[in-house]
C-alpha cells in the first residue's frame, strides 16, 4: 500500500482544476473553503454522499458549520489520501455488505495520519467523522483512542483524558468487587 | 393412472412443489390433510437476509441503574481478513454442501442476528465549536455513547470493563457496549456468502456473535471468552465456529455455565455429549435456541436440550444432518418449532400444549427416506407446513393420514382425478388462503386449482405466483386462470383472485426463518407473498 503521497496529492490537486464538477467545496465554520474529490466524498462519508445525491451541495461552498477548519483539513487531507492510495477498497459503507470484522484494522498510513494528530485535533477529527457520517474515519480515530487506553490503570487513564471520577468511594467499592475478575490476571 | 409419461410426468409434478403450507385448523381434530406435492430440489441462492428491523440505538443507560441487568453486550467476535492459516477451503468441496452451508448461514443466523453495535448514522450530540482552547476539559466522556462503545469494544475485554470504574458517564458505556473477541488469525478472508454480516448487536440488549475457531490453541481462548462472557452476564449468544466443516470441534464445557443466555444460536459445532456433562448444566432462562449443523453424538442428547430449558419457547434446527434428527418433543413451554434443510428422522408432538407452529422444510440434501411426523397433544397447533407427502408420514392424534396415490407419479393429473380423489374435509371447510407457487399455466396445474376453488366453500384469497417466463404477460395470465377457474357454476364468488409475478430469485429463495418465530405475524407464510 505504499504510495507515493506527494504524487498522489498533485494529481489530485490537477484533477481538481481542470474538472471542477469532480469535486465539492466545503466550508469550515471559520469560513474556510477546502475542495475534496466528489467521488472520495460521497464514497467515504455518508452525509455528502447524500448530499451529493440529493443536490444540496452549494457550488461556492457547502456550510459546514459545525466543523472548524483545522479539523476540516484533515477531512479533507485524509479523503485525498483515502482516495489515492486505496483505490480499490471496498470500504463503501452499505446498509447490505457483509463485513467480516466489525472493525476493520487502520492501514499503515491511516496511523500515521492520527498519530501526528494532536489531542484536540484528534477530539476534533473524531466529532467531524461523526457529524459526517465517516464510518471508515471514525474506525481510524476510535481505534486511535482505544490504544491510547489499552493496557492502562483506570487512574493514568483519568489523567490522559481529563476524566473526573465522580463516584463515591462505597459506589467504587461496589464496582471494582463486581468487576473483581477485570482486576485480576489470568 | 398408471400411464408413465417419464419426463413430462415428473415436470407436472415438479410444477406442484411449492405448495403452499397447510393451515391446520384450530380445531385439533381435523385428520385429514389436503396433500400437497413432490419437493423439488430447492434452489439455492445466495443469501439476501431480511434486514432485522430493529434499529433503534439504545438510550443512554441511566447510571444510576448500577448493576440492575439488563446487561452488558455483546460481541462479535473475529477479525481482520487476511490469515493465511486459517482457510482450508481451498479443498476440494461438494458445491452443494456450499450451498447448504450458504443457506444455513443465510437463513438463520444472518436472519436471527440483531442489528448492529455502532451505528454509522449516529447522531452527534455535542460539537465542540473550536478545538484548542478545550485541551484541558475531558473531551472523550463527552463523546456520544455510540462512539464510546466503539471505542470500550475495541479494547481487550478486561481493560474494557475496567473503563466502568472511570466515572459514572462509563459504567452504562460498558454494560451496554458490544464486546469484540477480537482475535485476527481465527476467521477466513471476507468470502461474500459465510461471512458475518456487520448487523451484530441490538443496541439495547446484549447479544455476542462470536465467530470462533476452535482448533488447537484457540480453543482454550474461546473457552475463555466464553467465561468472561458467562461473567458478563450476557443474554444472547451466537457462536459460530469456523471454518465451519470442523463439525469435530466440541464446546467447551465453560459454555454450560453461561445461565443467564436467553437466545442461544450454535453453528457448526460438535456438541458435547452430555452424559459427561455436570448435572447443574442447563439454560434455565433460554427463550429461543437454534442449533444450525450441530452434531450430536445421539438423540439422547438432544433429549438432553429440550428437558433443561424450562422457557424455551422457540426452536429451530437448521441444515442438521448428524445424528438423523429423532425429535420428541415434551415441553410445557414450546410455541415454535422449526426444522429447515435437516436430515429428519421422525418428529414426535408427544406432549406440547403451547405449541402453535410446526415448520419443516425440505432438505436439498439427498432423501434419507421417509419421516414420520406424529402429532399427539398440540392442542393449540394453528400452523404445519410444508407438508411433504412423498416423504413425510403424518399421524395426527389417532388417525394417519395418507398420501400414497399422490405419491406415486400419477400420470396425467386432471380434474377428474383430483374428484375422484373425494372430499377433503380440511380443503372443504376450513381453508381459507391458497397460494400457489410457481404457476405455469399447465393443465394439471388448472386442474388443482380448480378442484380447490370449487370445493374450498370458505377460500377467500387465492394467490397464483408465475412462474419466470412462462407468459408474455400478466394479463395473459390473469385470463387463462380467470377463464379456467371462475367459468364454471360452482366457481366461488367470494374468493379474491391475486395473479402475480414471481419475484426475482434471491427472493423466492429466502425463507428467513425468523419470520417463523415472529408471532407478531399471524402467517409467516404470507410473508412470500409480495404485498
Amino acid at each position: 500500500m505504499e504510495v507515493d503521497k506527494g504524487k498522489g496529492e498533485a494529481e489530485e490537486t490537477r484533477k481538481v482544476a481542470e474538472a471542477d464538477r469532480d469535486t465539492v467545496t466545503l466550508k469550515s465554520s471559520d469560513g474556510k473553503l477546502f475542495e475534496v474529490s466528489k467521488e472520495a466524498a460521497a464514497r467515504l462519508s455518508t452525509v455528502l454522499a447524500g448530499m451529493i445525491a440529493g443536490g444540496s451541495i452549494d457550488d461556492n461552498g457547502t456550510d459546514l458549520k459545525q466543523i472548524g477548519s483545522e479539523a476540516l483539513e484533515n477531512v479533507v487531507d485524509y479523503c485525498n489520501k483515502h482516495a489515492n492510495s486505496i483505490p480499490s477498497a471496498a470500504l463503501i459503507s452499505s446498509s447490505i455488505s457483509f463485513n467480516t470484522a466489525p472493525f476493520k484494522e487502520p492501514e499503515e498510513w491511516e496511523r500515521k495520519f492520527v498519530d501526528r494528530l494532536s489531542h484536540d485535533a484528534l477530539f476534533d477529527l473524531v466529532e467531524a467523522a461523526n457529524f459526517l457520517g465517516m464510518e471508515r474515519l471514525l474506525d481510524v480515530t476510535c481505534h486511535k483512542i482505544s490504544e491510547m487506553m489499552k493496557g492502562k490503570s483506570p487512574d493514568q487513564i483519568r489523567e490522559v483524558f481529563n476524566i473526573k471520577n465522580d463516584y463515591t468511594k462505597e459506589e467504587l467499592e461496589e464496582i471494582r468487587q463486581e468487576l473483581a475478575w477485570a482486576f485480576y490476571d489470568d | 393412472m398408471a400411464d408413465r409419461g417419464g419426463e413430462a410426468n415428473q415436470h407436472a409434478l415438479d410444477t406442484w412443489s411449492h405448495q403452499p403450507p397447510i393451515t391446520i385448523p384450530r380445531v385439533a381434530s381435523s385428520h385429514s390433510v389436503p396433500q400437497t406435492k413432490n419437493p423439488r430440489r430447492l434452489t439455492l441462492t445466495p443469501p439476501i437476509p431480511a434486514p432485522a428491523s430493529v434499529t433503534t440505538m439504545a438510550g443512554q443507560v441511566s447510571s444510576t441503574t448500577r448493576f440492575s441487568r439488563p446487561r452488558p453486550s455483546a460481541a462479535l467476535a473475529s477479525t481482520s481478513s487476511s490469515s493465511p492459516a486459517t482457510t482450508p477451503t481451498d479443498r476440494v468441496r461438494d458445491p452443494q454442501f456450499d450451498a447448504l452451508i450458504t443457506r444455513v448461514l443465510s437463513t438463520s443466523i444472518h436472519g436471527a442476528l440483531p442489528s448492529p453495535p455502532v451505528s454509522i448514522h449516529a447522531r452527534l450530540h455535542t460539537l465542540s465549536s473550536s478545538s484548542s482552547s478545550f485541551s484541558s476539559s475531558d473531551r472523550l466522556s463527552n463523546l456520544p455513547d455510540a462512539l464510546l462503545r466503539n471505542i470500550v469494544s475495541r479494547l481487550p475485554i478486561k481493560d474494557g470493563a475496567r473503563t466502568a470504574i472511570l466515572s459514572r458517564r462509563w459504567l452504562p458505556i460498558w454494560l451496554t457496549a458490544p464486546l469484540v473477541l477480537y482475535d485476527p488469525p481465527l476467521l477466513p478472508g471476507p468470502t461474500t456468502s459465510d461471512s458475518i454480516p456487520r448487523q451484530v448487536k441490538r443496541a439495547d440488549s446484549d447479544a455476542v456473535v462470536a465467530a470462533v475457531n476452535m482448533d488447537g490453541d484457540h480453543r482454550t481462548r474461546v473457552a475463555r471468552w466464553l467465561h468472561h462472557l458467562a461473567v458478563k452476564g450476557v443474554e444472547e449468544l451466537f457462536l459460530i465456529n469456523r471454518p465451519p466443516l470442523h463439525l469435530e470441534r466440541s464446546l467447551p464445557a465453560t459454555f454450560f455455565s453461561m445461565a443467564s443466555l436467553t437466545r442461544l444460536y450454535l453453528c457448526f459445532l460438535r456438541f458435547p455429549a452430555t452424559a459427561s456433562l455436570p448435572r447443574g448444566a442447563a439454560f434455565p432462562s433460554l427463550r429461543e435456541l437454534g442449533l444450525c449443523s450441530v452434531a450430536m453424538e445421539g438423540n439422547g442428547d438432544v433429549d438432553f436440550i429440550l428437558a433443561r430449558k424450562p422457557v424455551l419457547e422457540m426452536l429451530c434446527f437448521v441444515g442438521h444432518m448428524l445424528p438423523l434428527l429423532r425429535l420428541r418433543l415434551v415441553s410445557r413451554s414450546l410455541r415454535c418449532v422449526q426444522i429447515h434443510y435437516s436430515k429428519v428422522k421422525s418428529i414426535a408432538v408427544v406432549d406440547a400444549p403451547c405449541l402453535v407452529r410446526l415448520i419443516v422444510m425440505n432438505t436439498p440434501l439427498e432423501p434419507v427416506g421417509e419421516c414420520r411426523i406424529s402429532i399427539g397433544n398440540a392442542p393449540s397447533l394453528q400452523l404445519f407446513g410444508y407438508f411433504d407427502p412423498v416423504r413425510h408420514f403424518l399421524r395426527v392424534g389417532d388417525s394417519d393420514v395418507k398420501s400414497k396415490k399422490v405419491n406415486e407419479p400419477a400420470g396425467k393429473l386432471n380434474f377428474k382425478f383430483w374428484q375422484e380423489a373425494g372430499a377433503i374435509e380440511c380443503i372443504e371447510s376450513h381453508v381459507k388462503l391458497l397460494v400457489f407457487h410457481d404457476f405455469r399455466g399447465e393443465n394439471s396445474e388448472l386442474a388443482f386449482l380448480k378442484f380447490f376453488v370449487e370445493s374450498a366453500r370458505v377460500l377467500e384469497k387465492l394467490v397464483i405466483v408465475c412462474s419466470n417466463g412462462c407468459f408474455s404477460s400478466m394479463d395473459e395470465a390473469n385470463s387463462r386462470v380467470k377463464k379456467t377457474l371462475f367459468a364454471g357454476k360452482k366457481g366461488n364468488e367470494r374468493c379474491a383472485l391475486l395473479v402475480l409475478e414471481a419475484p426475482p430469485k434471491e427472493e423466492t429463495a429466502s425463507w428467513a426463518y425468523n419470520r417463523g418465530f415472529d408471532f407478531s405475524t399471524v402467517d409467516p407464510f404470507t410473508y412470500i407473498v409480495p404485498a
